[in-house]
């Protein structure tokens, strides 16, 4: 009984910081319309500023907790005008929330680089002794959280409900254009909710700092949880954020007490993926549904620019051609199994390519089909003595099922709750892969797995790597760009561009889908296969979903929809940290800021880029594609 | 207050919706636009509200360049547009909606109250539904709604976008009424209809838009008289319908009582 009580003491502590979150996640959906990943790295930016004014310039807690807030409220209110503003008028709202995921990234890595990567933990606010209350223990940061959460939910509604500014906050949810008319300056109203949110979080990690040792990367999981219990709650309802909080924490205290500590997150996925798919707009109704997106009309689109034509043949034989050639030089260590490592990473990104620079679809869990198909491919190979490539098309086959499976689940969902089911899809199989020890090795990881083979020749060196995956990559690229030519991707495209219009015309809309889900989990299945053969090793880490961001990262830098442009991505993210020394710390840091940078500044990507240089020389034939698509 | 529009062309994407257009509407005056779907007539008061940029030419109020204003720099000077399809905030309260409409004098906490008692007394149907969630009401209430929230605004110019479409004849006759009440208070009415025939009853002066341009422009009596409007706007089969006795006849002879004060 006392243990019971414990437990759930424990989980509604939790839940109140994530609760806390989930409130800013709907404060800012409620007004900009876009779930902003970076929400949970604000606590942690509260709290390591509250560690500095405390323990470092040992201030009392009062001011240093003032202090903590008003600067990360500060910081989030620069960011939110240099980047989330004109990325939500500019771009639609799928690239905004990978936007923001390149924004949590980049605090991560901020974090990294300012904080190291050591945990810490504040000092309870009110001393080590718990509350005791009729024989019941309650530890007394929990009755501060308890009572300041309660306080900004209060406030909160007074602002929105009694204010002239919550008003305007709520006008700009309801109706953007109208409340345009009514002399309302939107983006501010944006950028103060980013704010507002940003300042939730942070009061939210100055009172769980106490509890829960934070260390940089933990902005990922208060995310992670803010979403799913936002999620679960209801987007953009505040009574069901809060809800959902508490019970997404009481959930994981019993799943880790009476299953394991891994699984805590697994049970809390499959309720998220099962709500998601059942009642998109969670269990508690959001108090206001969002009417259609007017900025929609007015929104640039992102261009795609793709070479065609003998240019585009040109290019891929020079490329092929100097890396062909590129072992046989004199290479400086290292490089060769790098670039090895950019090609298995290419594969993954050419099946993220077909369904978002194709199909204009958004996953943020593609990583968890690598760990699907890395898995059973090392599984396969190890505990079952499969041939390697055996295995290899096996573990393809499954991530196929699984792509189907989830497609077919989501079928119904649009936007962004289809982005949030797929990024749930990946945390789920990265709770997996972490909490199926026996299968996985758990955190630690899988050892021993063999080299590539086919037919008893072993690809065991870094050169013979390098060919295998160079031909895969080229054997790849020229299939899709073959098949992109045909029917299919001129269905591809008119899906990409209107959605609507391509189901009046006759296209099996859903059916494209699926496929091109499937092309994507196959591509990512062999490339979590290569990788595991390549390394003789695979641990969740390296498949989770920081690699889905990654994965973003790299097409959107090379270049969406070019197939080729993932490449260029693949290897400048894989080379940069080897080649410039102690760039490794700043590793996370660059990879946020590209992905937020390129999103705003150069939409077209690296090979974009190449390919607008490339259409300036004069040549006949060269022909430059440009489309304004759609989402 | 007048407003001016010269060779104004403007539209969305790389489009000119509408081209080389001169307007003008003077105080205490209703301007009628009419035009066939798709003619430019909401592009027009997008223009002049902000909501679409202007790609040439010059748009001033009051002697006052504002083609280059923010939106909420133009309804601060007295613009108010009262949209096309309502664009009322249908999960917030008729009494929020309202105050949203005076959001540029949130200042002003009296001067608010006032208008908004004043406001209350026009409408009355609104008055006794402040707490009833704006999406909960009847279309018609819907309309009164948009067009008393931007009236909360104090605007000098209202620019009304198709009021009547889709009320029921009684409704519509009643919005013309308070149309026609509003110029007497000294509103200068910028009006965009398909109901060509009231509005340009209750107009003091009427532009024809065709394909983004002026097509015609006249008194409202002239422009109703003249064949064109009658071919092109009227609709075929307009004679019997305005034969003595017809609803539209009716409702047209009882407005022009209703402006009948003034206009002689
Ligand atoms: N947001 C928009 N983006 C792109 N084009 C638009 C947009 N709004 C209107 N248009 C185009 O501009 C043209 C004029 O539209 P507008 O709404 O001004 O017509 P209108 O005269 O008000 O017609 P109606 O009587 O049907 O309301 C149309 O061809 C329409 O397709
Ligand atoms: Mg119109």
């Amino acid at each position: 009984m006392a243990e019971i009580f414990d437990i759930l003491v424990g989980g509604l502590l939790e839940g109140g910081v994530f609760a806390i979150v989930a409130l800013g996640f709907s404060l800012v959906f409620r007004v900009a319309n876009v779930v902003n990943l970076s929400q949970g790295a604000f606590c942690v930016l509260g709290a390591m500023g509250m560690y500095y004014f405390q323990t470092v310039f040992g201030w009392a807690i009062l001011p240093a907790a003032f202090a903590a807030v008003v600067c990360a409220t500060a910081f989030s209110l620069l960011i939110g005008a240099a980047t989330f503003v004109p990325a939500v008028s500019r771009l639609p709202p799928s690239s905004t929330l990978v936007l923001t995921a390149g924004l949590l990234t980049f605090f991560i890595g901020v974090t990294l680089v300012v904080w190291g990567n050591q945990p810490y933990a504040l000092p309870p606010f009110s001393g080590e002794a718990p509350f005791v209350f009729h024989g019941m223990r309650i530890p007394t940061q929990g009755v501060w959280l308890a009572g300041v959460s309660s306080a900004l939910m209060i406030g909160l509604w007074l602002l929105l409900h009694r204010t002239t500014a919550g008003a305007a906050l709520r006008a700009c949810a309801e109706n953007p254009l109208a409340a345009r008319l009514m002399g309302i300056n939107l983006p501010r109203m944006m950028l103060l909710s980013f704010g507002l949110a940003a300042m939730i979080g942070a009061v939210g990690g100055i009172l769980v700092a106490p509890i829960m040792s934070l260390q940089f990367d933990s902005g990922q999981f208060f995310t992670i949880s803010g979403f799913i219990a936002v999620a679960i709650g209801g987007m953009g309802g505040f009574a069901g954020s809060i809800v959902g909080g508490l019970l997404l924490g009481v959930t994981e205290q019993l799943a880790a007490f009476y299953v394991s500590s891994l699984f805590a997150n697994t049970l809390a996925l499959l309720l998220l993926l099962v709500v998601l798919i059942l009642r998109p707009t969670g269990l508690f109704q959001a108090g206001a549904q969002r009417r259609s997106d007017v900025r929609d009309d007015v929104r640039v689109h992102r261009a795609l620019v793709r070479l065609q034509g003998p240019k585009s043949l040109g290019f891929a034989v020079a490329l092929v051609g100097v890396l062909v050639l590129l072992p046989a030089l004199p290479l400086p260590n290292g490089l060769l199994p790098s670039l090895v490592i950019s090609l298995i990473l290419f594969i993954a990104v050419l099946g993220l390519d077909v369904l978002m620079g194709y199909a204009g679809q958004v996953s943020l869990g593609h990583a968890g089909f690598m760990a699907v198909g890395g898995y059973a491919a090392a599984v396969l190979s190890t505990s079952h003595g499969w041939p390697p490539l055996l295995a290899t098309i096996a573990a393809i086959a499954l991530s196929v099922v699984c792509g189907l499976l989830l497609s077919l689940a989501t079928g119904q969902l649009r936007g962004h709750y289809l982005a949030l089911a797929t990024l749930a899809f990946g945390l789920l199989i990265d709770s997996l892969a972490v909490g199926l020890v026996d299968v996985t090795g758990g955190p630690s990881g899988l050892v021993g797995i063999p080299a590539f083979a086919v037919a008893g020749f072993a690809f065991d060196t870094p050169v013979r790597m390098f060919y295998l995956t160079l031909g895969l990559s080229v054997a790849l690229v020229v299939m899709l760009a073959g098949g992109m030519r045909l029917g299919f991707g001129r269905t591809l495209k008119a899906v990409r561009s209107d959605q609507l219009a391509a189901a009046a015309l006759g296209v099996n809309v859903g059916r494209v889908k699926v496929v091109a889900v499937c092309i994507s989990a196959a591509l990512a299945a062999l490339s979590g296969a290569l990788y595991a053969f390549n390394f003789h090793f695979l641990s969740p880490e390296i498949v989770s979903t920081n690699r889905s961001f990654e994965f973003i990262a790299m097409l959107v830098l090379g270049g969406e929809g070019t197939l080729i442009g993932g490449f260029f991505g693949a290897l400048a993210l894989t080379l940069l940290p080897t080649l410039v020394q102690d760039f490794a710390v700043f590793k996370t840091a660059v990879e946020g800021l590209i992905l937020v940078v390129i999103f705003l500044v150069m939409p077209e990507g690296l090979f974009g880029r190449v390919a607008m240089w490339l259409q300036a020389v004069p040549l006949p034939g060269g022909r430059l594609k440009r489309m304004g698509a759609g989402r | 207050m007048t407003l001016e529009l010269r060779g104004v062309a403007a539209g969305y994407g790389i489009v000119n919706v509408i081209d080389q257009i001169d307007l003008t509407v003077r105080p205490a005056e209703i301007v009628t636009l009419i035009g066939a779907n798709g003619a430019g007539k909401s592009t027009l008061l997008k223009a002049i509200s902000g909501l679409a940029p202007v790609r040439s030419g010059t748009i001033s109020f009051n002697g006052e360049r504002i083609d280059g204003y923010s939106t909420a720099a133009r309804m601060r000077l007295g613009i108010a547009h009262v949209p096309e399809g309502r664009q009322i905030f249908s999960g917030l309260t008729v009494g929020v909606n309202l105050q949203l409409g005076a959001y540029l004098h949130r200042g002003r906490t009296d001067e608010r109250a006032a208008t908004l008692a004043e406001i209350g007394a026009r409408f009355p149907v609104l008055q006794e539904r402040l707490s009833t969630l704006a999406g909960n009401l009847s279309g018609g209430q819907q309309q009164m709604l948009a067009i008393a929230r931007g009236l909360m605004a104090e605007p000098k110019l209202l620019m009304l976008d198709e009021p009547s479409l889709g009320l029921a004849p009684r409704l519509v006759t009643e919005i013309f009424e308070w149309i026609a009440h509003l110029r007497e208070q000294g509103l200068a009415i910028l009006l965009s209809e398909q109901n060509a025939w009231l509005s340009l009853a209750i107009a003091d002066r009427g532009y024809v838009i065709e394909n983004g341009r002026v097509a015609l422009t006249g008194s409202g009596q002239d422009l109703l008289s003249s064949k064109e409007v009658a071919d092109r706007y009227l609709g075929v089969g307009i004679e019997p319908q305005n034969g003595p006795g017809s609803p539209d006849n009716e409702l047209a002879k009882r407005l022009r009582e209703i402006l009948g004060s003034r206009s002689n």
